[in-house]
């Protein structure tokens, strides 16, 4: 009885996640039609406000909305009256499409797309799914792992998974908490399973086995339809048992380790597992981390996601939800220096969440010189926005520290015209593939200066296309002076050439990269 | 050793240091010093000659080929001088590589420079070289009879503006160009504030324009844009701010000298006042917040003030802009002269690149650098160049053309005539007598610095909630003073006040260096000892 539960179970997992997706889609289109308009106006609020207005505050505002539209005529008893957080077992406790309120914290984020984020939040108590919860694009930035949020919407079930509404309402609020993963392995297949749904949990010593009638250790979609980039299904197998896995794509992409490890494995392998425990129909991992059972943990503290920061010192998401002007504390590690000039250093740093450029930060030359890649550094100062570029302003204090991270160029290409672009705001990036096209009327293939006004030593400007859409890349000159080999490969470009570029995703006015490396392939 | 041996000696020695002490100081005043360049007879048409010229352009392309087509119509007059371009978009750049060249003599022949700049390459001897003989010149001067191109008259460039580039009443920079700084209005923003804009707008008009823009609505939009970014007024140079207010106050900032007064109780009162505003955020500047214009063409700023010669990016139609299209608010622009106290008596700075040369050693370069440097105030030059953006030419035998004028009444017809740029020209056209410099000496660049740091600091202090009081405001001047070494400060250059003490001075050349005087009293102490001796044998004699 229980075994031909579990394999219908998995059979029925396999079937209903392929419709999921599907149904997913349409969903989603109808409901952006069909958006009330309380959430629009609340999602743009949030977008628009970089520069001299608290996101906080903004989504503060947004989060009375939904009261206030369940209950017009209450207005000021709506606003007057304190917020009534849920428990987590009132939460489970409410009906479907009763108000809720709960505060979570950040523990993935699965997706975002047209001002909706789908996040997968936790408390010490148990989880919640917030699906296509209303959020600006510069607001999801701010949605690290661990970030507390106090989340207002309506409680929904579809097909057994129980979530946050669509249309809920944020704000991000004080606190940090990472969730462990919870080992359920022995839970699969027992009724206790549904109270760990939504959470961290982990799988061990599990047995890769085949995923279709070829033999194959994986598939591209449930039937292997797909191609690289959708979600992944594999099988696994536990106490005779068998059951399908996913990695979901949106969750984590062909870029992330989990992908490729997934991608790698072979039919026998033993296995140990974390992922969220979806549900549709039936319990649904969403996979998120694969390794060989028993493997040594390879990382340091250091270098795991959702760094733990020193006391007193903010993480990304604080530094990125801070208002501008807020004084900042922040631990990074340097990536490159842009320049140094009269006691006053501009330097890329990035930590595993994100990046901190830091702007004439105070440093006196012989500073400067310890400042090599990886140095890890504490910066106190205060939070800067300058034409849409997020810094710490000019002035900032430091002192180097013990630790060394030098980070991996991410791979961004196919985010460029992609609002995703915004998180990786001055990292270390990559772009791949791309084609100099000319620069100019005269067909350059690039210029010193944006326009050409300028003379060698000053920045170089070319343009590069993927697909059907030219950017202008920047090797900014004091980065990369005339002597790199940056500078030289970009004056050596030829239009029509292939290149592969990295460099540090500077914004102005919109994205503008600044390139550090060229290779012509 | 005999008595007398010891005396040959001491007298030996005594010429010995005295022949030193003669080489050493003629050796190192031959190294140091360039010979003053004095006026050929004939520029010899049958010698080349090369010579650079370093120009800065404001990163615009049609500001480089200006220059490249003036170098190719010069060497048309004068083919036997091929003129070298080095262009920068920098001035910065300029400096710190004429700097550096003084040291190696390898500095270019004309170049586009500020008067700070110039007053601080002087600080070498007969470097920098005095214009007054080349420009009265009846041959090669300005309108000279001999100069093949039609020249402009001394007395045809703007006096005002060929004042501006004397130093120690000696005449080091021709004008090159003129702007000024100007307020870009936001109209439709201003009558929407319930406000009619004055004919001069105030700096009480101003505050109190960008308060009442500050509201709200529930949502927490800007009422009177809609948005969630709003800075109603953004200054792009804080330190032109601060240097207009104390001149407009006819408060102190700094003597002809170069006694600084900047630090006095008026420059604090508007301190205060900036900090008001900085607090409810109605006022930013560039450095904290990005160019005004940005924030202007989105319909996220009422007031911007910024250079004229940066016109052509300010406004909804601009031809040059750096926001994304969907960015960009439709809304009408005016061009106003800065905020003032008294509306009766505006005053508004004059700036704009100028051209010195340096001195060489064979006149006959010199003379060629001359010549080129005035071809520049031509009128194809000068108009051209001045189309570019919202500067004005600085000669008025090119205001006079029917071509400038021509430029000027056609507004609004396309990109070249650019209302807005055409505006921003004629703002400093009607306000010529209007306008003011500060005075050059060695350090006026870092006081100019310092003025806009408290402006910036004070804005920055109290957007961080800090106290801006009494003790704020006196440890802010003690740590500017500082940080700008204006403390250290004394008027060791020139400055441009005619007949004021000059680099050639006593004071100018600061104390004497510690091998100098070594040197004065061991040729002394010989002198006393052979002094000493000639006594001693003419009491010997006489004892005899």
């Amino acid at each position: 009885m229980k075994k031909s539960k579990l394999v219908l179970l998995a059979l029925g997992l396999s079937l209903s996640v392929s419709a999921c997706g599907k149904k997913d889609s349409t969903e989603t289109t109808a409901a952006a039609a069909t958006t009330e308009v309380a959430a629009t106006t609340t999602a743009e609020a949030t977008t628009a406000a970089p520069a001299t207005t608290a996101a906080p505050a903004t989504t503060a505002e947004a989060t009375t909305e939904a009261p206030t539209t369940q209950e017009p005529t209450t207005e000021e008893a709506t606003t007057e009256a304190p917020v009534k957080v849920m428990s987590y077992d009132e939460y489970i406790a409410a009906e479907v499409d009763d108000p809720v309120v709960i505060e979570a914290y950040v523990q993935a984020k699965q997706s975002w797309w047209d001002n909706k984020a789908t996040v997968y939040t936790q408390d010490e108590d148990g989880a919640y799914f917030l699906y296509n919860m209303t959020c600006s694009e510069e607001d999801y930035a701010k949605l690290t792992e661990g970030t507390k949020i106090r989340v207002t919407g309506f409680r929904a079930e579809w097909s057994g998974e129980i979530e946050v509404a669509q249309g809920a309402t944020f704000e991000i609020i004080d606190g940090k908490f990472i969730a462990e993963a919870k080992d359920v392995t022995d839970k699969l297949g027992t009724d206790d399973l549904i109270k760990f749904q939504n959470q961290k949990v982990a799988f061990k010593n599990m047995t890769v086995e085949k995923a279709n009638d070829d033999g194959a250790a994986f598939l591209y979609k449930w039937d292997g339809s797909g191609t690289q980039g959708d979600d992944l299904y594999f099988k696994v197998s536990v106490g005779g048992q068998t059951y399908t896995f996913t990695v979901e794509s949106y969750l984590c992409d062909k870029n992330t380790d989990v992908y490729k490890a997934v991608e790698a494995l072979k039919v026998g392998d033993v296995i140990d597992m974390e992922g969220f425990l979806y549900w549709y129909e039936g319990v649904n991992p969403h996979i998120t981390s694969v390794k060989a059972a028993g493997a040594e943990e390879e990382t340091t503290p250091e270098e795991t996601e959702g760094e733990v920061k020193g006391e007193g010192v903010m993480t990304y998401a604080e530094y990125i939800a801070a208002e501008v002007d807020d004084p900042v504390v922040i631990e990074a590690y340097v990536q490159a220096k842009q320049g140094w000039w009269d006691n006053k250093a501009t330097v890329y740093t990035q930590d595993k969440d994100g990046a901190y450029f830091l702007y004439n930060m105070t440093c006196s030359e012989e500073d400067y010189a310890k400042l090599t890649e990886g140095t890890k550094i504490r910066v106190t100062g205060f939070r800067a926005e300058w034409s849409g570029e997020i810094e710490v302003a000019e002035g900032a204090t430091f002192e180097i520290l013990e630790g060394n991270y030098v980070a991996e160029a991410v791979d961004v290409t196919d985010k460029l015209a992609s609002e995703d672009l915004i998180k990786f705001q001055n990292q270390k990036v990559s772009f791949k593939d791309m084609k100099v096209e000319a620069a100019n009327d005269a067909g350059d293939a690039f210029m010193y200066k944006w326009d050409g006004s300028g003379a060698q030593g000053d920045d170089l400007y070319f343009k590069v296309s993927s697909g059907e859409k030219t950017y202008t890349f920047t090797v900014e000159s004091y980065l990369c002076g005339k002597d790199t080999e940056v500078y030289k490969a970009v004056e050596a470009l030829k239009v029509g050439d292939t290149v592969d570029m990295e460099g540090f995703l500077y914004w102005y006015e919109g994205v503008n990269p600044h390139i550090t490396a060229v290779t012509v392939k | 050793m005999k008595k007398s041996k010891i005396i040959h000696l001491v007298t030996l020695a005594a010429a010995f240091l005295l022949l030193c002490v003669i080489l050493v100081l003629t050796g190192c005043h031959g190294a140091k010093k360039r010979l003053a360049f004095n006026v050929p007879e004939d520029f010899l048409d049958d010698k080349t000659y090369e010579i650079t010229f370093w120009a800065k352009n404001d990163t615009n392309k049609t500001q480089l080929d200006i220059y490249k087509k003036a170098i190719e119509d010069f060497e048309s007059y004068y083919p036997n001088i091929k003129v070298i371009l080095k262009h920068y978009t920098d001035y910065r750049n300029i400096y710190n590589d004429v700097i550096t060249n003084i040291a190696t003599n390898t500095t270019p022949n004309v170049c586009i420079s500020y008067p700070d700049h110039i007053a601080t390459y002087m600080t070498g001897e007969n470097v920098v070289l005095p214009l007054d003989a080349l420009i009265d010149d009846t041959d090669y001067g300005l309108g000279g009879a001999k100069v093949k191109f039609d020249s402009v008259k001394k007395d045809e460039v703007i006096a005002k503006f060929l004042e501006e580039g004397k130093i120690g009443g000696v005449q080091y920079a021709l004008p090159y160009m003129r702007s000024t700084e100007a307020c870009y209005v936001n109209v439709d923003m201003v009558k929407k504030l319930g406000y009619e804009l004055p004919e001069t707008l105030t700096w009480d008009f101003i505050w109190e324009v960008s308060e009442a823009a500050m509201e709200k609505d529930a949502d927490g939009y800007f009422k009177v844009n809609g948005q969630k970014v709003l800075i109603p007024f953004i200054y792009k140079s804080t330190d032109n701010m601060m240097i207009q207010v104390l001149k407009q106050l006819d408060a102190g900032y700094s003597t002809p000298e170069g006694d600084i007064l900047l630090f006095n109780d008026q420059t604090k009162e508007f301190l205060y006042e900036v900090s008001k505003h900085a607090k409810t955020r109605s006022f930013s500047t560039f450095a904290i917040s990005s160019y005004p214009g940005n924030y202007l063409n989105k319909g996220q700023c009422t007031f911007a003030v910024d250079s004229t010669a940066g016109a052509t990016w300010m406004g909804s139609d601009a031809p040059l802009q750096d926001i994304h299209e969907s960015k960009k608010v439709k809304f009408t622009t005016e061009v106003y002269p800065v905020p003032q106290f008294d509306p009766e008596n505006p005053k508004m700075i004059s700036q704009g690149p100028s051209v010195c040369i340096f001195n060489k050693e064979d006149p006959g370069e010199v003379l060629a650098s001359w010549l080129f440097a005035q071809f520049l105030l031509t009128n194809d030059v000068q108009i051209s160049y001045s189309q570019t953006e919202g500067y004005i030419p600085v000669t008025s035998k090119a205001h006079d053309t029917a071509e400038y004028q021509d430029y000027l009444s056609r507004a609004g017809e396309d990109t070249l005539h650019y209302d807005v740029k055409i505006k921003a020209a004629k703002l400093l056209l009607n306000n010529i007598d209007h306008t003011f410099v500060t005075p050059v000496f060695n350090g006026s660049a870092s006081l100019r610095d310092a003025a806009g740091n408290l402006i910036e600091e004070v804005t920055k202090s109290t957007r961080r909630k800090a106290t801006i009081d009494d003790a704020y405001m006196e440890k802010l001047y003690k740590d500017t003073a500082a940080l700008y070494r204006l403390d250290q400060l004394r008027p060791a250059g020139p400055s441009n006040n005619e007949g004021e003490e000059g680099a050639d001075t006593k004071d100018g050349l600061g104390p004497l260096p510690g091998a100098a005087k070594t040197l004065i009293v061991v040729l002394i102490t010989s002198w006393i000892l052979m002094g000493a001796f000639v006594i001693f044998k003419k009491v010997k004699k006489a004892g005899k």
